[in-house]
């Protein structure tokens, strides 16, 4: 589903990628792992076609630029970024209206699921930053995307909706889609990968398959990364 | 409908449903609408004034000239004003195609520009009572200033697009920037030494002639201005059809370029965000390893020492170009108005309003850590407020001592006023720090400037009536003006005073 060729991306002649390849299949759940400022982020936005990068980047055999990627992605950011005067319901219409899609159903689902269904009249900026992430989830599930990209899913969000989220890793895997899941908070992901791929100063690593070994996700990404505790 | 014309009317439904739940916001908006009708049911039939017409053209031109300036010049550092995060986040991810998305963010900055230019209306009781103007020629005038708001950030876009953050690019553009300002007043000179003689009248014209309309932006809007003022139609057409080519030019430049805007656009806007919340330091400035410590202040003092590094970081200056203008407008007035100083003196008063408003004390006000520090909240009020301080007696000092000079003051007056001038700016910042005591609103945007520049203005009269009792009573201005300054001085400790508590809890 998604498939990235050697990409580069540098900022004034700083690389925070370097000949980045990878690939996401349908049915799995990759991880992207890496300390802060390993350019984790930074990869993502190329993946989502916010960024201008040397490479290739395909998503559903289309470059990620174009509009038909875009139809199938689903972003979720690191730090919510919602229309301070647009309601909930108003955040959802709108995703609803941008993507042409309509299922009643799902958005009731998800608003049940991430206990906003009776917050739908509230304006974003009103909503706690827990609360905001929640939103922010439910508008990148909506359009029912075929490749769902969370950028630090966990961050402000509270217990229950963390295990909601796990849960619903696993539902999208069994809906036969694709999950990147880039993080540093190995735990959140432990028991809910295929293929982790670990990133460090800009360059892929390592690439794990998560029947290898029988060792730990933490216990790989130390060996790999060579970074011990202080 | 539209996804993007959905998001357009949401966003303004829910702003004034808001409007509607916070007394405190629609008080200040109807106060602003109020002052508004006021001034041109008011004056809109009255006598106007008999100066020349083209003295009102120039101020306009020279106004244009300097939004032009600031705002495009913004593109050397920023580029994507016209979007936020969430923009970015929601819209850009959308299959919406970019021209479109972009066309959108301009309209709606568009849309912004005009609404800042209401403001605008607010000199129209001044500029009559100068000038033959009708109210439809203040609102071209206004409506000229949202163009040129509009134009000049679509300037500054382009700019931030085509120079990539790339030193040697911005080099060459501000090169170019530089270029274009200096044949322009080779251009104006040449127009004012062709008589032969040098005249305020003779400047005027020569700054108002057709050559200088080819200025980028503020020249061709001015043109579309003249056309409209003077009945000139083959100058408004010949303006308004460069204004419209020139929006659609950099329109198709950006939105159809190989490279795309997104990235542009997304480190504007993350750069915007992470100043907004105050975690950023700007980036282009080289901190030397020695200097990187706060090395002094104790408690509620190291705020002080904290505003004086952060002021040092981000090269805040003691005399800002803005005050340099402000200089240069004030010796403006001074030359029209004939050394009114009563007159003067107002206009520096009302202009003190700028330093006060745009300090750092306000922003760290909205900073929980200020909250958090273990002092009594009074103390910790009395360290951040003296931030303000060099720069407003500088002003005040550079101000009044032009005044001086224009109305020809004694030495011992031009201290009283200084001291003067600068106690209203004290009242000014008390009643900024009522205003955000009482209303909760501590951040700086216009409901926040209306609940404390009005009642600013009111807490300011007992002082002005009693300076006048003085003068009426035959003391000389020195002290009428000391009078004055010790009355300003203690409504402002008064204010403060109610204010103390403003740091107990963040609410």
């Amino acid at each position: 589903m998604l498939k990235t060729e050697n990409v580069t991306k540098c900022f004034r002649g700083v690389k925070a990628n370097n000949s980045i390849s990878l690939e996401a299949k349908r049915g799995e759940v990759s991880l992207l792992l890496g300390l802060n400022g390993a350019g984790k982020s930074t990869f993502i936005k190329c993946i989502c076609g916010l960024l201008k990068f040397d490479g290739k980047i395909l998503v559903g055999g289309k470059d990620c630029r174009s509009l038909e990627a875009k139809r199938v992605i689903g972003y979720i950011p690191e730090t919510p970024a919602l229309y301070d005067y647009l309601t909930v319901d108003e955040h959802l219409d709108f995703i609803e209206r941008a993507y042409k899609c309509k299922n009643p159903a799902l958005r009731q689902q998800l608003l049940d699921r991430f206990e906003l269904a009776d917050k739908k009249q509230k304006l974003a900026k009103e909503l706690s930053k827990g609360m905001q992430q929640k939103l922010s989830i439910c508008c990148a599930l909506l359009h029912e995307p075929e490749l769902i990209i969370f950028d630090e899913p966990m961050v402000g969000l509270d217990p229950l909706a963390i295990k909601t989220l796990k849960s619903i890793f696993e539902e999208l895997k069994n809906e036969d889609k694709a999950v990147l899941i880039s993080t540093h908070i190995l735990d959140s992901v432990e028991n809910c990968w295929d293929k982790a791929y670990i990133l460090s100063l800009g360059e892929l690593k390592a690439e794990m398959a998560s029947d290898e070994d029988g060792k730990s996700l933490e216990e790989m990404f130390f060996a790999v990364t060579g970074v011990e505790d202080k | 409908m539209t996804p993007l014309l959905f998001l357009t009317l949401c966003k303004l439904k829910n702003k004034l449903l808001e409007l509607l739940r916070k007394p405190g916001r629609l008080i200040a908006a109807l106060a602003f609408l109020v002052i508004l009708v006021m001034n041109f049911s008011l004056y809109a039939d009255g006598l106007s004034g008999q100066r020349p017409l083209a003295e009102f053209r120039a101020i306009i031109f020279a106004f244009y000239i300097l939004c032009f300036a600031t705002e495009s010049k913004k593109g050397f550092h920023s580029g994507g004003t016209m979007f936020s995060m969430a923009d970015v986040n929601m819209l850009f991810m959308s299959p919406l195609r970019p021209s479109r998305i972009l066309f959108h963010g301009m309209l709606s900055r568009l849309g912004s520009s005009l609404f800042m230019a209401l403001a605008f209306v607010y000199q129209f009781t001044l500029l009559r009572s100068l000038y033959p103007i009708t109210a439809g020629d203040m609102l071209a005038a206004v409506g000229g200033y949202a163009a040129v708001v509009f134009l000049s950030q679509l300037t500054g876009m382009l700019i931030y697009f085509y120079t990539c953050g790339q030193p040697e690019k911005i080099r060459a553009a501000r090169v170019i920037f530089c270029l274009t300002g200096v044949l322009f007043l080779a251009v104006f000179l040449t127009a004012l030494l062709k008589n032969g003689y040098i005249t305020f009248s003779a400047a005027v014209l020569a700054f108002t002639s057709s050559p200088m309309k080819l200025f980028p932006v503020a020249g061709w809007v001015l043109s579309v201005l003249d056309g409209i003022m003077l009945g000139k139609t083959s100058e408004l057409l010949a303006g308004g059809i460069i204004c419209v080519a020139f929006s659609f030019a950099v329109f198709l430049l950006i939105a159809f370029s190989d490279k795309g805007y997104y990235e542009d656009v997304l480190l504007s806007a993350e750069g915007g965000a992470d100043s907004k919340a105050g975690e950023g330091t700007p980036s282009d400035v080289k901190i030397k390893s020695r200097s990187a410590s706060l090395k002094r202040g104790s408690g509620a003092s190291v705020l002080f020492y904290k505003h004086m590094l952060e002021n040092k970081r981000t090269r805040a200056s003691l005399f800002s170009p803005s005050s340099l203008v402000y200089l240069v407008l004030l010796g403006v007035y001074g030359f029209v108005f004939g050394g009114d100083f009563t007159l003067l003196f107002f206009f520096s008063c009302m202009v003190s309003f700028i330093p006060v408003l745009s300090g750092r004390w306000l922003k760290e006000l909205t900073m929980p850590h200020v909250y958090l520090i273990p002092e009594p909240p009074f103390k910790k009020l009395l360290y951040i407020l003296p931030e303000l301080l060099p720069k407003l007696v500088t002003e005040s000092v550079l101000q009044c001592a032009l005044i001086g000079y224009i109305c020809d003051l004694t030495p011992p007056t031009v201290i009283s006023v200084t001291a003067s001038r600068l106690s209203v700016s004290f009242v000014l910042v008390g009643s900024a720090l009522l205003a955000a005591r009482l209303f909760r609103e501590k951040e700086k945007n216009s409901v926040f400037l209306s609940l404390s520049v009005l009642p600013g203005i009111l807490f300011t009269l007992p002082s002005a009536a009693l300076c006048i009792s003085a003068l009426n009573f035959g003391f000389g201005i020195t002290v009428a003006f000391a009078l004055m300054s010790a009355v300003n001085l203690l409504v402002a400790l008064v204010l403060v005073f109610l204010s103390r508590n403003i740091l107990k809890i963040s609410e």
